[in-house]
Formats: structure tokens, C-alpha cells, sequence
């Protein structure tokens, strides 16, 4: 399998009132066809923007850096907007958490898949309607065809959610970006959407970025995870041997925090993780997890964390001794 | 203290809705005939998903709106009784999102003092000190009390939102959905504070959801929405040992728990979408159903009820 | 972005950005405010000309009222024969202009601020209740929008001093009943927007009365909103009287309105055009440093993204 994105040393900065906000650090990571990498982390640690990022889209105020950015053999950070505007949608495609806005309301469905398809191919408008009618098919909806005419706001947020990912497969990209595809919608139609996208990936052979905090969807998703916090990585490897030994503290926390229906018992607590999460702006030093570690030590407040492989894929930023031993 | 903290007989509310510019007014029936009782002390569990109108009958519940049919009785007194000032006493309501449910342009103290203010309950000189009870009691650092919301966290907003809820040392206390728009970590701490709470101070919650693990650690009792009706319901023990609605057992199914695997559920529900405006002839859920019958389509079913479990369907 | 706790931070706890505070709404504001520069030079330009209009009495070299006959339409100090001692001349009745230009800011002023204050009563109450109850109410009120929107607002006003006869109190009482409409379109689109918000719900749970949630949770919401309105509203009011006093439906002579120095000024305007340009560039001016101020104050309380 082919490599086709490679990420080192991604930094993400916001200028906030309160100081320059260091929302993505040091984040690095590889992506080959055909594999699902999963982005878990919770609100604020950066995955969204790492996401933005690669696809180009920050806002712009936030500043970016990377000593890698590499996609299918393009460097995206000195690629020129035109390079980047060329490449979204064509090459790499993202798909956003919420149907409802993330479709133009003003225009019809066929129009807007149509459009998605012209602008990097010379093709008529038949051509383009028919693969849109193809893949409309291809995500399940039914009546292809009289679907086109229809504007977004006659359809539910389910059936939106598959035009969104139909959008983003017109051009054939290699590289699909979900931010939370499914966290919008009921838990019903989840499963259905996720089954979705991962039969689409493994029959168009594209790589898939799964950007999500539900640990249930990374655990039946992803081949690969990269847990983040606080705009770093800490924890990455596949999927198995994550959730088999979670070796940082903050994965280990994450785990027990989720309820499973047939597992609770009624009246015991949920586990949780005691503290609030800082905030990455001024001088950070040291492992910005310690504040809520149960195994804190005092380096963990000196020394600049790195993430270190521990083995093939797996990599820890943490000072643990017994877990850097495993 | 009435046994019977809140009684609902078959509430239905209806709102009239335009179906498009052209197309007239439509009757959307969010709520359609529901009946609940809820005990002293008891934490009953709502549980659907988006259209099914639990939302609309914390509203109800509320008094924030009132049911086309049916009665809803307070402690024994009907609501359309009771004035707003006492039922705020009564029933104060946590709401889901921790942005707006907050006003923006208060302050921690001024939010958490407002029913107290509003429903002029003790001395002003009181005030103050009640604040900073109810703020120990929610863990939130008393300094807290002079900032903004905007400078809180999510987890930090909810139990303001809690304080708020709870100064009043209300009887029952709405929760919509109170989690759902925090993170994983943040969650259990809200929901913990919410348990703890409840034993302390003698709480009865109605506990909205979609999340069905976290209702199976909260609720003694749970009842599970469709389209405006309760399907079923029973103990919580009961129900997620033995689900027996297919809704049920498809929500049930639809879990995504992380154990890496298993792959992806399939829940046979096929793709159609329930649409309240357009309720589906006979039995609302018969489109998804995976043991859809003729009947199914025809004839509504009717509740049963088998010791404490109550199922509204044909099988 | 967490609310500090403020008990002493341990070594091990610095670096973590804990101790970071973020500042409050009112804080966000005033930062952005001192770093915008349209909103300053309003700010300066309205300061500057509520300072004449307070030192009128110190400031001006002469009286506004005073006429002479024996030096008429002498011309501005940079022009020859022009003196110091009428820096911007005089006009055709021998009266100090630079007098009458400082007199006359307070005509500008106490008028826009009368107007926009009576305008905004009546707007923003017709904008609430449209907003807040809907049904009906919004119905009665958009009608009433809709039909003074269908007025021309001059030539009502023109029509109604030419029955009654002009002053500064009816130019005052005649524009603020007519000059309510973006108050009141405005303060109904905000409130409509304020309204669903939850904390709205959660006040009416916690027994607040109509009035209580009127004027405690949504009016404060819609400040920001209503201090933009209000400032571009004076802006409107102050041209519209000087349009009236300049067709002499405004304020009548002899008190000093820039509008109607413009009109006495314009018999002379070929020979004279500083009778005309003077008042003309004071209220461009004046009304240039309220737009600024009233989109100043915009962007700066423009929500940020979360």
C-alpha cells in the first residue's frame, strides 16, 4: 500500500485576546491507501484544525508550519492557493459534521454535485449528472434521479449526510477527511453512515481520516488512532493494540469514561477525569496532561515530552517507565 | 410531601407548521398521546432520538408550553392550576447546550441568583450566601461568581447551569439532554454530581436522552419514544436485559461500544426517515421495521403492559 | 479557555497555561475599541463637538444673535479682508459666523440626540413586542412598519410644520414619531434571534415575569445592536432637520441651525460661497464622525466565532 500522506512537525497557531493560542503542536503522522486513520481526541485538542490544515482551510488569522506536508508526493505548505484549490475536492475530499449547513441552501442537489464535478473535469453537465446519479446510488439513496432536483432543506439530516459524502466522491479523491461525520445525527442512522463510508473506502481504495471523540466509532472504524491533547499527539498504533493495553494516562481515562449499555451498573460512578483541561497559550512546558494524572511525577513538569516509538506504529509521549518498558 | 411528584395523561401537543410556501398549514403531532408518572426519588429515563418529541415534553413539563390534550398534574395539582411562580419552585429544567443556555451578558452570581430573585424567595441580604452554597455544592470555585460565561469551560457552564436549577431546591428537577453537548471526560463528572445530588438533597429527575448507556447508569426506570409515543417502558434492568419494542432493540443495537472487532452493527432499519409532520399510517414505526406485518401497516397498535413493562406493538 | 482558579500555582502547575485568563465580554470590547481607528476618529469628532456645544458661551467670540449691520458678509480670515476678529467672516446681517457655527452645533446635536432618543422608545417597544410575542403582535407591528416605511419621511414632516408652524420643539416631536422604523426592524430581527436561545427558557422555568425577561435577559443581549442603530440614527436625524431648516420647515431664524445658514447663505452663494461651504463642510464632518463611531461600534461587538 502506497503512502500518500505524510505529516511531521505540524504546528498550528490562533491569535486569541488572551494570548497566542498553540492549538496544534508538533502533530505528525503517516496515512497509506486504503486505511483509516482515526483523529480522537476531545473539544479543543486540536483535530478539527490539524484536519483544516491539511486541506488548507484555516482561518485566516491562524498561522501554520510543518517540517512535512506531504500528499501524494505535493508539499502542501508551500503549495500556492491555486495548487490547494486544485487539489480540494479532485484529490482530497472532507466531509463536515453538519449536514444541515454544510450544503448550500439556494441551490439544488444536482447543481451542487454537478458543480463539485466540473470544476476539475471537463465534462458536460450529462456526464456529470450521471456519475452524481451513480454515486447517489452508490451511498444508498434511493431515486437518484428525482433527488437531483430537490434542495437541501426538503431532505433529512441522514439522507444530507450522504449527499455530502457522494459530494466528496465525484472526483475520485484519494484522500477523504471526516470531521465527526456522524455526531450530528441519531445513533440509529450512524451506523449505517460509518458502515457507508467504510465499504466506499475499501472499493474506491482511498485513505480515510477519521476525525471524531466517540471512541466506539474509532474502535469498529480505524485500522490506526492518534490520540490528541491538547494539540499534541499522544498516543498512536492500531486500533487493536490501543484499546487491548492503552498505555498513556489520558487513553486509559478516556476508556473508562464511556458508559456501555450492559456493562454499568446502576448507582456506581462513571469514571471521569478529575481537573479541567489547560490551555496552550504562553510558555507550556512539560506534559500538559499532569494536572490530571494519577501517576504525575514531579519531571513530568520539567521535561518536554517526546513522543517516542515503542514499538512498530506505536509511539507514547510519556515519561511512564513501566509503559515505556512494554 | 405527594408521593406522585409528576403525572402526565395522555398529553398530546400539536403545532401547526407550514410545509412550504405553497402548500398550506400542516398539523406536525409532536407529541401524541403520552402517560408517565413519576414517583418521589425516582429517576426516569426518556430516551429517543431527534423527532421523537422529548424535548417538547420537558417544554410541557415546563409549562413552557401547553398540551393541546391530555393532563399534566404537578404534585398531585393540575399544571393549568398552578401559576408560573409556583411552579418554578416545583420544577426547574437543565438544559442541553452549555452556550445557550447561559446568558451571555451576566454574570456567574447574577445567573445562578436569578430564580431566587425572580421569585423573591428570602431576603436579598440571603441571596449572596445561597450563591455560594450552591456553588460549593456543584464544585465550582467560588470566585467563579464575578466571571462570564464566556470565560468557563463547557464542564464549568453545566454546573451553573445545575446551581441554577437546584437553588430553589426545586421537587423535580428536567434534565434534556444535560451532557450530550459536553466532552467524554467532562460528562461523567456531570452526570457523578448529578447522581450525587440527587441522593443528597432527595431529587426526582426526568432524564432525557439519546444516549442510552449513560440513561442505563442514571434511571431507575426508562421509557423509549417514537414519533411521539412511548413504545416502551419498563424498569431499567428489565428493559436493557429484555428489550422487546424493535425500536428497542435497534437503539440498543446501534451502540457503538469500544471494543475494536466487532465492526459495524447493522440494525436492518433500512433507510427511510421518520418525519413527524407525516406520520406513517398505522404503527409509526412499520417503514423501518424489520418485522413489519400487513397488520403493522393498518391498525396502530395498542400498549401492553406485562408486570412493570409496557410494549406498543404487535408482536 | 477556563476561568483561572486563583489559588497559588505549584511549580509543577506552571506551564500548563492554567493561570490564563480570559478576559470578560466588556474586556473583549474595550481592547477592540482602542485599536480601532474609525471608532476613534468618530469618538474624537463627536467629543470635539460636545465640547463646543457645552463651551458654546466660553467659546464663541461673539453673540450668535448679534447683528451689525455696518460689517456684513465680511469673509473668512484666510481671505483677504478678513479679520481675526470674525475668523469665519460674517453673514449677511453682520453676525459673527464662527458664533453662530458654534451655537449651532447644539441646534445639530440636541435635536439628533431628542429624535433618536423618542424614535428609539417607540422602536425598540414596537420591536420587542413583535419579536418577543409574535403571532399577532408581529403581524400588527410589521404592518405599522410597512406603512411608515410606504411615508416619506421629509414631506410628512414638511407637511406638518406647514399646518402647525416650525420650532425646535415640533421638529423634534414631528421626527421622532416618524424616524422609528430601524429601530424597530432591527430590534425585531434581534430579539426574534434571542428569543429561542435557551437561557431565555431557563429564566421563564425560574418564574420570571414577561417584563423581568424583556428587560433582563433579552434587552442587554440586544445592546450592542441598539447602540449601533441609535448612533447612525442621530447621524439620520441631524440631516433630515437641517433639510427641513434648509426648505425653512425647521427651525425658524433667528437661531442658528447649519441648515438654515446653508438656506440664508445660498442668495449669496456666487459671491460668497463661504456663507454656504462652511456650515456644509461642519455637518459633513459632524455626520461623518457618527457613521464612523456607529461602525465602529459594530465591528467591534460583532460576536467573535467561539
Amino acid at each position: 500500500m502506497d503512502l500518500i500522506l505524510e505529516v511531521e512537525g505540524l504546528h498550528v497557531d490562533l491569535p486569541l485576546p488572551a494570548g497566542r493560542l498553540q492549538a496544534v503542536r508538533n502533530v505528525g503522522f503517516e496515512l497509506r491507501q486504503g486505511e483509516t486513520l482515526s483523529l480522537v481526541g476531545e473539544s479543543g485538542c486540536g483535530k478539527s484544525l490539524t484536519a483544516l490544515a491539511l486541506m488548507g482551510l484555516l482561518p485566516p488569522r491562524a498561522s501554520c508550519r510543518a517540517s512535512k506536508l506531504f500528499f501524494e508526493g505535493c508539499n502542501l505548505s508551500t503549495a500556492s492557493e491555486k495548487t490547494m484549490a486544485q487539489l480540494r475536492g479532485d484529490r482530497m475530499a472532507m466531509i463536515f459534521q453538519e449536514p444541515m449547513t454544510s450544503l448550500n441552501p439556494c441551490y439544488t442537489i444536482g447543481n451542487q454535485l454537478v458543480e463539485a464535478y466540473r470544476q476539475h473535469r471537463e465534462a458536460s453537465r450529462r456526464e456529470a449528472r450521471e456519475r452524481a446519479v451513480f454515486l447517489l446510488e452508490k451511498v444508498g439513496i434511493t431515486a437518484a434521479g428525482s433527488r437531483l432536483k430537490q434542495f437541501p432543506h426538503q431532505l433529512s439530516g441522514g439522507i444530507r449526510q450522504r449527499i455530502m459524502i457522494a459530494m466528496g466522491l465525484m472526483c475520485g479523491p484519494s484522500l477523504i477527511i471526516a470531521d465527526e461525520p456522524t455526531t450530528a445525527l441519531d445513533v440509529t442512522i450512524q451506523a449505517q453512515i460509518l458502515a457507508l463510508l467504510a465499504d466506499l473506502q475499501q472499493e474506491f481504495r482511498m485513505g480515510l481520516i477519521l476525525i471524531t471523540h466517540d471512541l466506539g466509532v474509532v474502535a469498529r472504524m480505524a485500522h490506526r488512532l492518534c490520540v490528541m491533547y491538547c494539540g499534541q499527539v499522544v498516543e498512536t498504533g492500531t486500533t487493536r493494540e490501543v484499546f487491548a493495553r492503552p498505555l498513556h494516562p489520558y487513553t486509559q481515562g478516556l476508556l473508562r469514561c464511556i458508559p456501555v449499555p450492559g456493562k454499568v451498573e446502576p448507582g456506581s460512578d462513571l469514571g471521569s477525569i478529575p481537573g479541567l483541561v489547560p490551555t496552550p497559550i504562553g510558555e507550556l512546558r512539560g506534559c500538559m496532561f499532569r494536572n490530571r494524572c494519577p501517576k504525575a511525577l514531579p519531571e513530568c513538569a520539567v521535561e518536554d515530552h517526546r513522543l517516542r516509538e515503542i514499538g512498530p506504529g506505536r509511539a507514547l509521549r510519556c515519561l511512564d517507565a513501566a509503559a515505556a518498558d512494554a | 410531601m405527594p408521593d406522585r411528584v409528576l403525572e402526565l395523561e395522555e398529553v398530546a401537543k400539536t403545532y401547526r407548521v407550514s410545509a412550504g410556501a405553497f402548500r398550506g398549514n400542516r398539523t406536525l403531532r409532536a407529541v401524541n398521546g403520552i402517560s408517565l408518572a413519576l414517583e418521589n426519588g425516582e429517576v426516569l429515563g426518556l430516551v429517543g432520538e431527534s423527532g421523537c418529541g422529548k424535548t417538547t415534553v420537558a417544554k410541557l413539563v415546563l409549562a413552557l408550553e401547553t398540551p393541546t390534550s391530555g393532563h399534566i398534574r404537578l404534585g398531585g395539582r393540575p399544571l393549568t392550576n398552578c401559576d408560573s411562580k409556583e411552579i418554578a419552585r416545583q420544577v426547574q429544567p437543565v438544559f442541553q447546550d452549555p452556550y445557550a443556555s447561559l446568558n451571555p451578558r451576566k454574570s456567574v452570581g447574577s445567573i445562578i441568583s436569578l430564580p431566587l430573585r425572580a421569585l423573591k424567595i428570602g431576603a436579598k441580604a440571603s441571596w449572596d450566601q445561597a450563591v455560594g452554597e450552591i456553588m460549593e455544592v456543584v464544585g465550582l470555585a467560588p470566585h467563579l461568581r464575578h466571571n462570564y460565561p464566556n470565560q468557563l469551560s463547557g464542564g464549568q457552564r453545566q454546573r451553573v447551569a445545575v446551581a441554577r436549577a437546584l437553588i430553589t431546591r426545586p421537587q423535580l428537577v428536567i434534565c434534556d439532554e444535560p451532557t450530550s453537548a459536553l466532552d467524554v471526560s467532562v460528562q461523567a463528572q456531570i452526570l457523578n454530581l448529578l447522581m450525587r445530588l440527587r441522593r443528597e438533597l432527595g431529587l426526582t429527575y426526568l432524564f432525557i436522552s439519546h444516549n442510552l448507556a449513560v440513561v442505563e447508569h442514571l434511571a431507575s426506570r426508562v421509557a423509549v419514544m417514537y414519533l411521539g409515543r412511548i413504545v416502551e417502558e419498563a424498569p431499567t434492568r428489565e428493559l436493557f436485559r429484555n428489550p422487546r419494542h424493535p425500536y428497542t432493540q435497534a437503539l440498543l443495537g446501534s451502540v457503538l461500544t469500544p471494543e475494536p472487532g466487532l465492526g459495524l452493527p447493522d440494525t436492518r432499519l433500512g433507510i427511510a426517515y421518520p418525519n413527524p409532520i407525516d406520520p406513517p399510517p398505522g404503527c409509526t414505526f412499520h417503514p423501518r421495521c424489520p418485522r413489519a406485518a400487513e397488520l403493522c401497516r393498518k391498525q396502530a397498535p395498542v400498549p401492553r403492559r406485562e408486570g412493570g413493562h409496557l410494549v406498543e406493538c404487535h408482536f | 479557555m477556563t476561568a483561572s482558579d486563583r489559588s497559588p500555582r505549584s511549580p509543577e502547575e506552571t506551564g500548563l497555561g492554567l493561570e490564563v485568563v480570559f478576559p470578560s465580554p466588556r474586556q473583549i470590547m474595550q481592547r477592540a475599541m482602542l485599536r480601532h481607528k474609525g471608532f476613534l476618529i468618530g469618538l474624537a469628532v463627536i467629543a470635539a463637538v460636545a465640547l463646543l456645544t457645552i463651551l458654546a458661551p466660553v467659546l464663541a467670540p461673539h453673540d450668535p444673535y448679534a447683528q451689525d449691520l455696518g460689517r456684513r458678509l465680511i469673509p473668512p480670515v484666510w481671505q483677504d479682508k478678513g479679520t481675526w476678529d470674525h475668523p469665519l467672516g460674517t453673514d449677511n446681517l453682520g453676525r459673527d459666523y464662527l458664533s453662530r457655527l458654534i451655537y449651532g452645533s447644539r441646534v445639530s446635536l440636541l435635536i439628533g440626540i431628542s429624535v433618536m432618543l423618542i424614535a428609539g422608545l417607540i422602536g425598540t417597544t414596537l420591536g420587542l413586542l413583535a419579536g418577543y410575542f409574535g403571532g399577532r403582535m408581529d403581524m400588527f407591528v410589521s404592518f405599522l412598519i410597512t406603512v411608515r416605511l410606504a411615508l416619506p419621511a421629509v414631506l410628512v414632516a414638511v407637511a406638518v410644520v406647514s399646518l402647525i408652524g416650525g420650532s425646535m420643539r415640533v421638529v423634534i416631536l414631528v421626527l421622532g414619531f416618524l424616524v422609528w422604523d430601524r429601530f424597530a426592524v432591527v430590534i425585531r430581527a434581534s430579539t426574534q434571534q434571542i428569543r429561542p436561545q435557551e437561557y431565555v427558557a431557563a429564566a421563564k422555568s425560574a418564574g420570571c415575569s414577561t417584563l423581568r425577561i424583556l428587560a433582563q435577559e433579552i434587552l442587554p443581549n440586544l445592546m450592542n445592536n441598539l447602540i449601533v442603530v441609535a448612533t447612525l440614527e442621530v447621524a439620520r436625524a441631524i440631516l433630515l432637520e437641517a433639510a427641513l431648516s434648509f426648505l425653512g420647515m425647521g427651525v425658524q431664524p433667528p437661531t442658528p441651525s447649519w441648515g438654515l445658514m446653508i438656506s440664508e447663505g445660498k442668495e449669496f452663494m456666487l459671491f460668497y460661497p463661504y456663507l454656504v461651504t462652511i456650515p456644509g463642510v461642519a455637518l459633513f464632518l459632524l455626520l461623518l464622525g457618527f457613521n464612523l463611531f456607529g461602525d465602529g461600534i459594530r465591528d467591534v461587538t460583532a460576536p467573535e466565532g467561539r
